[in-house]
């Protein structure tokens, strides 16, 4: 196979017309028709488009996956499965330039289309290729139930120039290197539809409920594209993804109150809520084995294995925990919960009063210099060593003020507003990390508890956990330790200079 | 990247033929393959339905002239060629004028890495300064060695000669062009076998092989049941192992 130059061929152009219209000492060689089933994969979120890598899994005699790059030719390689996570890829060059782009997000199909291909060449005189030739009847199927499944002829050419006086190439489109596009247009998807950080693009001067609705509702928007691969669970992405977009609402609704009709809101708050406490478990779940080559890497080699009761028990605990929270989202009151929501984001009314009517700009302005002084405030004088109690609180409010920074980021400049989330960031990892580590340990006593209660656990295997949860209480500690520095840089002069300015910048818009 | 190379000093042993399928099992593998066709006379090149290229003395003499350039994609997954140039035939005097043939041909491989997984040579039948280059450069030489007194003195001198190289690669002789009908080729391979050297597969004399030059394509690619067919893929799977591919 070679890279190919391919070009949308007229119905009229049949092989004899492709034959007849060569150079005359060149003559065309098609081996006979052969059937595939081509299907595009990709994570949910494009990660391998956006790498500018195309993955097909192709299905005629022999299953192979085929990977496109864009300056090389493509990399077939025989497989015996469909490869969902990074470890079921082929190893070689697909799992090293796939692998990286997936991280830890799963393949699922994006498109797919059936094709009847006759793979050929032109040769000279001699025998030797000129270009090598696919011609191909593709047929993508109907988008919807109603519509039909559309099909057309492609050639490609290595070498197009070779087909010089071929008039029907002269005069044919040319269609891109693949067919990724179409075939995800038949399922309703774009590449590139769905990223899990978005810029909200806002106006400065427009009132703020407007902007305000126009958030909400691509948080929305988030959420719902989230809840089938959550119930198929496809990754944990999927509930990751659909969590913040829960946090965010529920943030947007307190944080930028006095904006939306506070009576309108106010049921939602209370649901949004249940919903975050419904999927908590499984999330926190999820993170324990995300993070579990972290914790062996922890602990001597030697007694690692012991670690694999546990593993079992959190795996057992997590499929319990995400039948529950495929019951929720299931449920009737989570789909009342979403299309009552739309339904108020169509007609809510704003809050009386100035804020609501007033510049997004001043909005935007306003809260977030509101909540990075919160943070002054209740950050400053904690000293170099802050207690647990103060830095889980300032945790949230850091993350206030991350979720304000990201959805008006639309209103600043990108360095800017890049930067402060930068430096946001660095301050929100350590604050994080030092309440990972508490939920984790806390959980891990829990684990040991049941793991007592079975007579089968052997005592090392609760010794193996005690020396894990020694571990994440020393990396607390290491998390806790380097809050004062951390934050003396945030509190600083550069940073507050920088939050005065972008609260400047908006005001001169 | 692994870089294997196909040399002995007398011709009409298979070497070329072996070039040509190996590459085309390993790329049938998965690996992204090139073969490169040192050898001016162009056979690899004309089993692939490749013409010879132009420039590719250059191309590996000066730093400037990027191989990559001069490759050709071939109708099979995978696999890709550098063709011979009729100008290899003054390889020898032209690595010689440039210098430093060794780190100079080194580093023109070396360009190759991330592209390809494996890169095969076929190389001319020669005693020369371009199979002093290559014998120093690749991972390992394979040897194709017919059963017969006058090719096991061959392959007696191909290791002498490679024994006097700083660092050279590996030896992999395997046995080609196996007549199990004929008496001598049974037990001279069997004597060569209890070398551990020896790669265990053997390619048979086939027919089919020689009807490459009318098919002009690998013999897997024609008639994969073939068992010479298997055999080509058998060897390729220990070269594999053998090489840490």
């Amino acid at each position: 196979m070679m890279t190919m130059h391919r070009f949308l061929l007229p119905d009229d152009v049949d092989e004899r017309a492709l034959r007849s219209g060569l150079a005359d000492a060149h003559s065309l060689v098609l081996a006979p028709v052969t059937h595939h089933a081509v299907t595009y994969l990709d994570t949910f979120d494009w990660r391998l488009h956006n790498a500018g890598l195309v993955l097909t899994e192709e299905r005629g005699r022999r299953r192979s996956l085929v990977l496109l790059e864009a300056g090389r030719e493509p990399v077939v390689v025989a497989v015996k499965a469909t490869p969902k996570l990074p470890g079921d890829l082929p190893a070689g060059h697909i799992a090293a330039t796939v692998a990286p782009a997936m991280d830890i997000r799963a393949l699922i199909p994006v498109g797919s289309v059936q094709t009847e291909r006759r793979e050929g060449r032109v040769e000279d005189a001699d025998g030797n290729i000129v270009t090598r030739l696919r011609l191909e009847r593709i047929e993508i199927p109907a988008a919807g139930d109603g519509d039909d499944p559309t099909a057309f002829t492609a050639l490609g050419a290595d070498r197009p120039k070779a087909l010089g006086p071929l008039q029907a190439i002269k005069d044919a489109a040319k269609l891109p290197g693949h067919d990724l596009a179409a075939a995800a247009a038949a399922r309703g998807r774009t590449p590139g539809d769905y990223a899990s950080k978005v810029v909200i693009p806002l106006e400065a001067d427009r009132p703020a409920a407007d902007s305000m609705r126009i958030i909400l509702t691509e948080l929305l928007d988030t959420l719902e594209a989230n809840v089938p691969g959550t119930i198929a669970d496809l990754d944990t992405e999927f509930l990751h993804d659909l969590r913040v977009a829960c946090r965010r609402t529920r943030s947007a609704l307190t944080q930028l109150k006095g904006v939306l009709d506070p009576e309108a809101v106010a049921p939602f708050n209370a649901e949004f809520k249940w919903l975050g406490g419904a999927t908590g478990d499984l999330r926190d779940l999820d993170v324990y084995l995300l993070e579990m080559p972290v914790y062996r890497s922890m602990l001597p080699a030697s007694i690692v294995g012991d670690l694999e009761p546990l593993v079992s028990l959190i795996a057992a605990e997590r499929t319990r925990a995400h039948r529950s929270v495929a019951k929720a989202l299931r449920s009737t009151r989570f789909r009342r919960l979403i299309s009552d929501w739309r339904t108020c984001l169509g007609d809510i009314a704003p809050a009386p009063g100035k804020t609501a009517a007033g510049p997004t700009a001043a909005l935007a302005s306003q809260r977030i210099t509101k909540a990075y002084r919160r943070i002054l405030k209740k950050g400053s004088g904690l000293g170099e060593d802050p207690p647990a109690e103060a830095l889980h609180r300032l945790r949230i409010d850091a993350k206030k003020l991350r979720y304000l920074l990201e959805f008006f980021r639309s209103l600043y400049p990108k360095r800017e507003i890049a930067a402060r989330i930068k430096e946001l960031k660095r301050l929100q990892d350590i604050l994080g990390g030092f309440n990972d580590m508490e939920i984790q340990r806390d959980r891990l006593a829990g684990f040991a508890e049941t793991l007592h209660a079975d007579p089968s656990v052997k005592a090392r295997v609760l010794l193996t956990m005690g020396r894990l949860a020694g571990a994440l209480e020393q990396r607390q500690e290491a998390f806790r330790l380097a809050f004062h520095d951390a934050f003396v840089e945030f509190s600083g002069p550069t940073v507050r200079t920088a939050y005065d300015r972008l609260s400047s910048t908006k005001e001169s818009r | 990247m692994k870089a294997l190379a196909l040399w002995t000093i007398k011709g009409g042993v298979g070497k070329t033929s072996a070039a040509v399928n190996l590459a085309h099992a390993a790329a049938a593998d998965g690996l992204r393959t090139l073969l490169w066709d040192l050898d001016p006379q162009g056979a690899a090149g004309f089993y692939l339905r490749i013409p010879p290229g132009s420039n590719g003395l250059r191309s590996i003499t000066r730093k400037k002239t990027p191989l990559v350039d001069l490759v050709q994609p071939t109708e099979f997954d995978n696999l890709s060629m550098l063709p011979a140039d009729f100008g290899y035939r003054h390889l020898d005097l032209a690595l010689d004028a440039a210098g430093k043939p060794k780190k100079r041909f080194a580093a023109k491989l070396a360009s190759l890495d991330g592209r390809y997984d494996l890169v095969v040579l076929d190389c001319p039948p020669s005693v020369s300064l371009v199979s002093e280059t290559v014998v120093g450069t690749v991972d390992a030489i394979l040897v194709p060695v017919i059963p017969s007194t006058l090719s096991m003195r061959t392959l007696h001198q191909v290791r002498a000669f490679v024994a006097e190289q700083p660092d050279a690669a590996a030896v992999l002789p395997f046995l080609s062009m196996v007549d199990r009908r004929k008496k001598m080729h049974n037990e001279l391979g069997l004597a060569c076998l209890a070398d551990p050297a020896f790669l265990t597969t053997a390619i048979p004399s086939a027919s089919v092989v020689e009807k490459m030059g009318l098919t002009r394509a690998p013999v897997a690619a024609t008639l994969p049941s073939q068992p010479v067919a298997r055999a080509f893929h058998a060897l390729w799977r220990e070269i594999r192992h053998r090489v840490g591919v």
